[in-house]
């Protein structure tokens, strides 16, 4: 045995694209990459779906709270523009509740407006109304 | 050039392993960063919207318990369950509200039963029972009507009279030389002048009743800067005289300042009494002052001041006067009191109603879902 037959093999691709192995590693590269996009697509539109809820919740609570100070500002008006502003009190009550129940925030309670001894007021409604309590 | 283009592919045949797991280990760790952001927000947002509700719930709770209407201690609304304690110092009636939502998490809330809402002159930022000098504002607006019946009227008979005098209280300083350094004549009634604290703060002790009484007429002198005045919750300066206001006035803490001169009901005074001064009487109209309170002048409101700016409102029940061409009153209106604010001394209207709701504590801040 010569001494260049004692060394040990090291590989040194000549030409790349016929190394050995070489379709192996490629489909695993692919598949590595399909799962990553495969993940990707997956969370990305639950992700986006979470973000436009949390939107969509925050704008509902700002809302309501505005109109509920917008609605009992109404008593303070001029007998002649409380009309007017109820009316738009009660439109921005629909825009309300359609934002309410797009934002999934409550199933029992939806926003209302209440006609009280102090005027009106923008109230939650429970849907199944029942009240307990020990009386006074 | 052909060696470097081989040695180049060599490389990258050599290393698009390691490279690609780096990109892997990038995107994985990306896309679970954005996922713990989403679900951290939307947890976020059910503390949000569960607060908010707990607030609406006992909102109603405490107006029903106001107005008497059918209103039980405890009550459960759309599964969040209002508790409620009554709490009494003195003539004052306070409310405890704890709303229990689902899981264990509960938000409490405080507020105080009044006898009814503000005057609307104080919600509005200008109301004037007389005449108005329109050259006063550069923009012409639609000055609503004001009813004599709307006018706030001061009420000291809850209060305990030692409690409500100015005399006596660091802060108002008895100066029988103010006046003359600004009136030809001097006036008739004692002058006090307000005196801040040496850190240049002014903080007077309105006390339990929220109120002070100046008998006779106030002076802020000119100074350098803002006059700070340090209020931790909304209080009432009666001024029964005349009120000179030469320095611009800023509130610091949670309080609110009403500022009301009387018309003395004692005598005849000959610089006048219940008027309300925007700047010094004498000043050249280069005065610039800017009032963070609300201002009643039962008499007239007179401005000197070339600019002169209210946040909170303007009350007058003569006319609204200007002295110099120049003068200019701008009426801002955002420092306006909430009409459920205690606002003390002030006569209330309308039927009992809750305060607005403060909150006092949150017990277990651990998230649930409401649904």
């Amino acid at each position: 045995m010569s001494s260049t037959d004692a060394r040990p093999e090291v590989y040194r691709p000549c030409i790349p694209y016929k190394r050995p192995g070489l379709w192996m590693d490629l489909t695993q590269g692919v598949l590595v990459l399909g799962a990553l996009v495969f993940a990707f697509a997956t969370i990305e539109p639950v992700r986006r779906e979470a973000i436009d809820v949390v939107d969509t919740r925050r704008a509902a609570m700002r809302t309501y709270s505005s109109l509920a100070g917008r609605v009992e500002r109404v008593n303070e008006l001029d007998a002649s523009d409380r009309g007017r502003a109820m009316e738009e009190a009660r439109d921005s009550l629909r825009k309300l509740q359609v934002l309410w129940d797009r934002a999934e925030i409550s199933s029992k309670l939806r926003p209302a407006i209440e006609t009280r001894a102090t005027g009106p007021a923008l109230v939650l409604v429970d849907v199944g109304q029942h009240v307990a309590g020990s009386g006074r | 050039m052909r060696s470097t283009l081989r040695r180049f592919l060599v490389a990258c045949v050599e290393t698009w392993q390691f490279t690609a797991v780096g990109i892997g280990s990038v995107a994985i760790v990306t896309m679970l960063v954005l996922t713990a952001q989403s679900v951290s927000e939307v947890a976020q947002s059910r503390g949000e919207v569960e607060a908010g509700l707990a607030l609406a719930v006992a909102e109603q709770h405490a107006q029903d318990f106001a107005m008497h209407v059918g209103c039980s201690d405890q009550r459960m609304v759309g599964g969040l369950r209002s508790s409620l304690v009554q709490r009494r110092s003195g003539d004052r009636r306070w409310i405890e509200i704890e709303v229990a939502v689902p899981k264990g998490r509960s938000y409490s809330f405080m507020c105080e039963i009044l006898s009814g809402s503000l005057p609307p002159t104080l919600r509005r930022p200008l109301s004037v029972l007389g005449e108005v000098n329109r050259s006063l504002f550069d923009d012409e607006f639609a000055l609503s009507a004001t009813k004599a019946s709307d006018f706030p009227r001061v009420d000291l008979s809850a209060c305990n009279r030692r409690d409500v005098t100015a005399a006596g209280c660091k802060s108002f300083v008895h100066d029988v030389s103010i006046a003359l350094l600004h009136l030809r004549n001097g006036t008739d009634q004692s002058d006090y002048r307000l005196e801040a604290d040496p850190d240049g703060v002014l903080r007077p002790r309105f006390g339990e009743s929220g109120i002070l009484v100046v008998d006779g007429n106030l002076w802020v002198e000119r100074g350098r800067g803002t006059l700070q005045i340090e209020l931790a919750r909304p209080a009432t300066l009666v001024v029964r005289g005349n009120v000179y206001l030469g320095r611009s006035l800023a509130c610091i803490g949670s309080g609110r300042l009403t500022i009301v001169a009387e018309a003395s009901d004692i005598g005849e005074w000959s610089e006048g009494s219940g008027n309300v001064f925007l700047g010094l009487v004498e000043d050249d109209a280069k005065q610039v002052v800017s009032i963070d309170a609300s201002l009643v002048a039962t008499s007239d409101c007179v401005v000197s001041s070339n600019s002169a700016t209210v946040l909170g409102a303007v009350v007058v029940g003569g006319d609204l006067i200007a002295t110099h061409e120049e003068s200019r009153l701008v009426v801002a209106g955002t420092r306006l009191p909430h009409s459920r604010e205690p606002n003390p001394g002030i006569v209330r209207r309308g039927s009992r109603r809750p305060s607005v709701l403060v909150p006092v504590a949150v017990e277990d801040q651990s998230v649930s879902p409401l649904r």
